[in-house]
């Protein structure tokens, strides 16, 4: 005996089911793997689902063409509704989870209120053939062989990008009202892409006095910095950082602190 | 209206057709079987992972890097389209194989920048996605690319995925396109099967449609395009659907008008280009559609319809003909272009358009000769790939007279089939397009939609040859016409992309992805953490792109009171109009990356297209211009890390001006 009512309607029930597991998750936690498999039919699957169902109720259109509309009606819910809602709120994580899944589930509840009492006169529809094992096993290891390339890939410019050793020095005024600030205090700051620990030794000096000398051991990638204060530095006059390597200097920067000057630049 | 296929424009099915669609539905109900999908998934992945060893070699500047890289796409191409091409798949087949196929050419281009986008359109549309993330709003404005801020569907979309997931914009990014490039390509299977009634004549023209020279990397991008296709190409399945005579219930057209309302809503909101390009095709098929239904009604009726009345759409016809999608996706693109992104599509396109057409005129009346194909401002392509890009022209150029012959010649093809017959006609224009410099532009981008045309003609007259009935002979015949695809698919890419841009390597000065290195993200990164966002700077391409998107800085082109604000850079001495530059344009930060002076931009130029000295160089930049920024000059050096350095404008902006008369 066919079996009646939201029995046949299992795939919105599921898909109500997905849409309320989604917010749950969302919930639940911001990121890692279990957000991104409960909410990625969130995205990409389960409005587009529902609202096809809506318009388009079973057999009136072939599944390739329904599973066409379910990506594109998706996409579409977040585009042309975080359009309308960014009139109205701020487009953030709990702005898309509420109009994802309250279109998901209103749609639902339509396609399945429309559903009612359709279908059971028809004999059920028959179960799509699962696909060989070969296919499955061939995918997989299809899937496997696009990670590997992919892994390939990504080392290969991971190495090209550690090839590349150097080392960076800065000095940025942070003080005045100037666009950029021009006035001290100013922050003075090594970064060591050497692609091994290095010692260095840095020097700042204004006017031919120094202003301070640090010796800094810096592992790969890592960063240092310090702020000069105001009342060691002199206005309108010159800082000079120097970064010595090896007991020559790799980099230099200089700035000259702001003078007291009209302004003339425009605006 | 489940499976029926569609006629054009409302009209009668070709008998071809329809004996095509029977026959093709008895065939997917006899054979449900996949055939050799597991061998060619295996074909595929085989093929990338040999992309993947070529690009590495190529970073290495090993040998054999180019032959990897050839040798794995003729994989990924070569054996599926050959099972496309034989008459023993199933549907089934075909459309996993046609998923399969974008999806590692999709891939390809993942392989080629696989940590992080490269200049310059992923890194615009990445600015304009983590501008929507950080303010929560669209249509902020976009350093890199104007006309961006107009557009934000593809933003929001991967803002939300992003949002939802934790993913970071980039592989948010990735899976986005991912999934619209795998949809895309089942979304133009089912298009063309119902345009022509056949399932292998589908599967035939999507492997066309991927030879179009856009395919591989530029629709593969994280950009609006790669999005916008799958809506346009859904939004004219809905219309052929739309157009068909079967009989549907009121209830069912409310659904498919709906349907076409969306889609054609969020097109608008992605992507102008296609948007005008789809307007334009069912606005020509809406047009043809109108005429043959005169036609049929003249002959039918045997009697002259009044001139009066030779123009006017009753409410039925405009109801089920393509004349409704068409009025449909020219209004909104129209409302769009008028009350939203008008001034920033005019700014964007405006200049690709106008380019293309000046340098054609300047061809055509001689002022200027033609550019030389194949062959970049730094670089050219071998005799071999010349060659081979010349012979994939060709099938393709032979196919027109011979489908335009067909289409029109029928007296029952419709007028979508002629309509299709048309854009397919464009592909010599653009090919034409290509012998100026501003031209190439507008004929890359348009290939992308001229080949829905191409590939219409390609599956209709490959579908429709009869093979020979021995074995071994029709063998022979399908590993002729697969090879023939194949190298028109690798002559497309040659067409496309000079050599420096087809795989990765090391440094290049002027060649956008070529040109990103760890000196140039690093200081990106040091701007991000140090400099007030959106501060004005003036910046070469490439390290502009990486400061506007991961930098938050803003890069500033074009002209300041008629000086180009590029000529700053460029000259040997600091002048006062370069002065002016820098303070009536009101950039704060000037950077300088000391390698430009190695060799001539890739590209042809080293800021913006409009640049002095352009496309015409024949000396790279001068050390002495990139050295003559220095702290006695008024500028503050406040950041180096080797190859670049940041100087803030501030002394030079802020100093007391000279008296009268000095210099």
């Amino acid at each position: 005996m066919p079996a009646k009512g939201p029995v046949r309607s299992i795939d919105l029930l599921l898909t109500i089911l997905g849409a309320l597991i989604g917010v749950v998750v969302a919930l639940l936690t911001d990121a890692g793997a279990l957000a991104t498999i409960a909410l990625l039919p969130l995205v990409f699957v389960l409005p587009g689902y529902a609202l096809s169902a809506v318009l388009f109720p079973p057999r009136t259109i072939g599944d390739d063409l329904r599973l066409v509309l379910t990506v594109v009606l998706s996409l579409a819910v977040i585009a042309l509704g975080g359009l309308v809602l960014h009139l109205v709120a701020v487009l953030e994580r709990g702005t898309f989870v509420g109009l994802l899944a309250g279109v998901t589930l209103a749609a639902a509840a339509v396609a399945l209120k429309g559903r009612q009492g359709r279908w059971n006169d028809r004999p059920p529809r028959s179960r799509p053939p699962h696909p060989p094992i070969g296919v499955a096993v061939a995918l997989a290891a299809a899937i496997g062989l696009a990670g590997v390339a992919i892994a390939i890939a990504s080392t290969g410019a991971q190495r090209q990008i550690d090839k590349a050793h150097f080392s960076s020095l800065w000095l940025v005024p942070q003080g005045g009202t100037r666009v950029p600030p021009d006035e001290p205090p100013v922050l003075v700051g090594i970064a060591n892409q050497e692609g091994k620990p290095v010692d260095y030794r840095l020097t700042v000096r204004q006017a031919g006095t120094e202003i301070g000398t640090w010796r800094v051991r810096l592992g790969d990638g890592r960063e240092w910095q310090t702020i000069l204060p105001a009342e060691k530095l002199s206005p309108a006059k010159t800082l000079v950082a120097s970064l010595h390597r090896f007991g020559r200097i790799v980099r230099r920067v200089g700035v000259t602190l702001g003078a007291p000057t009209s302004h003339t630049e425009n605006g | 209206m489940a499976d029926l296929v569609a006629t054009p424009a409302g009209g009668r099915m070709p008998r071809v057709a329809r004996a095509r669609a029977a026959s093709g539905r008895r065939s997917s109900r006899a054979r449900p079987r996949l055939g050799a999908l597991p061998l060619l998934l295996l074909t595929a992945g085989a093929g990338l992972v040999l992309i993947a060893l070529g690009n590495n070699a190529a970073r290495e500047q090993n040998a054999g890097a180019e032959l990897l890289f050839w040798a794995g796409l003729a994989l990924i191409y070569g054996p599926i389209v050959f099972r496309l091409l034989s008459t023993s798949a199933s549907r089934t087949e075909r459309i996993s194989l046609v998923v399969t196929m974008g999806t590692a050419l999709f891939l390809v281009k993942v392989l080629y920048s696989p940590l992080q986008y490269p200049p310059f359109d992923e890194l615009a549309t990445w600015r304009q996605t983590h501008e929507v993330l950080t303010t929560g709003h669209l249509f902020s404005s976009n350093p890199i690319a104007a006309g961006y801020p107009a557009f934000p569907g593809l933003e929001t979309i991967t803002a939300a995925l992003s949002q939802l997931s934790g993913l970071n914009i980039f592989h948010a990014g990735i899976v986005v396109i991912g999934v619209a490039r795998a949809t895309l390509m089942l979304a133009l299977f089912l298009l063309l099967e119902k345009i022509i009634g056949s399932a292998r004549a589908a599967g035939i023209g999507v492997a066309v449609y991927a030879c179009n020279p856009s395919f591989l990397y530029f629709d593969a991008q994280f950009g609006h395009e790669s999005l916008a296709l799958l809506l346009g190409g859904t939004l004219l399945l809905l219309a052929v659907d739309w157009v068909k005579p079967a009989r549907l219930s009121p209830r069912l057209t409310s659904s498919l008008l709906a349907a076409m309302v969306v889609v054609a809503c969020s097109m608008t909101i992605t992507h102008h280009m296609t948007s005008y390009a789809l307007s334009a095709f069912l606005v020509c098929w809406a047009i043809l559609a109108s005429l043959e239904s005169r036609r049929w009604k003249i002959k039918g009726t045997k009697r002259s319809v009044p001139i009066g009345r030779r123009f006017s759409i009753g409410s039925r016809r405009l109801v089920r003909s393509p004349t409704l999608p068409a009025v449909l996706v020219t209004a909104l693109a129209g409302g769009w272009f008028v009350f939203v992104g008008g001034g920033q599509t005019t700014q964007e396109l405006g200049s690709v358009f106008s380019g293309a057409a000046d340098s054609v005129i300047r061809l055509i009346f001689g002022g200027s000769g033609p550019k030389t194909l194949f062959q970049g401002s730094a670089q050219s392509n071998s005799t071999l790939a010349q060659a081979l890009a010349f012979a994939s022209v060709i099938p393709l150029l032979a196919l027109i007279p011979w489908g335009l012959w067909k289409t029109w010649r029928a007296t029952d093809a419709g007028a979508l089939w002629r309509s299709l017959s048309l854009v397919a006609l464009l592909y010599p224009v653009t090919l034409g397009l290509r012998l100026t410099l501003s031209g190439t532009e507008t004929s890359q981008r348009a290939s992308e939609f001229v080949f829905v045309g191409l590939a219409f003609l390609a599956a209709l007259l490959i579908d429709g040859l009869q093979l020979p009935k021995r074995a071994l002979a029709r063998t022979a015949t399908l590993v002729a016409l697969a090879g023939v695809a194949t190298l028109t698919f690798c002559g497309a890419f040659i067409i496309s992309a000079l050599p420096d841009a087809r795989q990765p390597g090391p440094y290049l000065v002027g060649a956008d992805a070529r040109s990103v290195s760890p000196q140039g993200m690093a200081a990106a990164r040091f701007a991000s953490t140090h400099l007030p966002t959106e501060s004005r700077t003036l910046v070469d391409r490439s390290n502009g792109t990486l400061l506007g998107s991961y930098g938050g800085l803003d890069q500033i082109l074009g002209s300041i009171h008629g000086i180009p604000v590029a000529r700053a850079l460029f000259g040997r001495r600091f002048e006062a109009a370069d002065e002016k530059v820098i303070r009536n344009d009101a950039i704060a930060y000037v950077v300088i990356d000391q390698r430009l002076h190695r060799e001539l931009p890739n590209l042809g130029f080293y800021v913006e297209p409009g640049e002095p000295g352009a496309y015409t160089r024949i000396e790279p930049l001068s050390r002495a211009a990139l050295a003559k920024f220095h702290v006695d000059g008024g500028f503050n050096r406040i950041y180096s890390n080797g190859p670049i350095s940041i100087y803030a404008t501030t002394p030079l902006r802020y100093r007391r001006r000279a008296p009268a008369g000095n210099p």
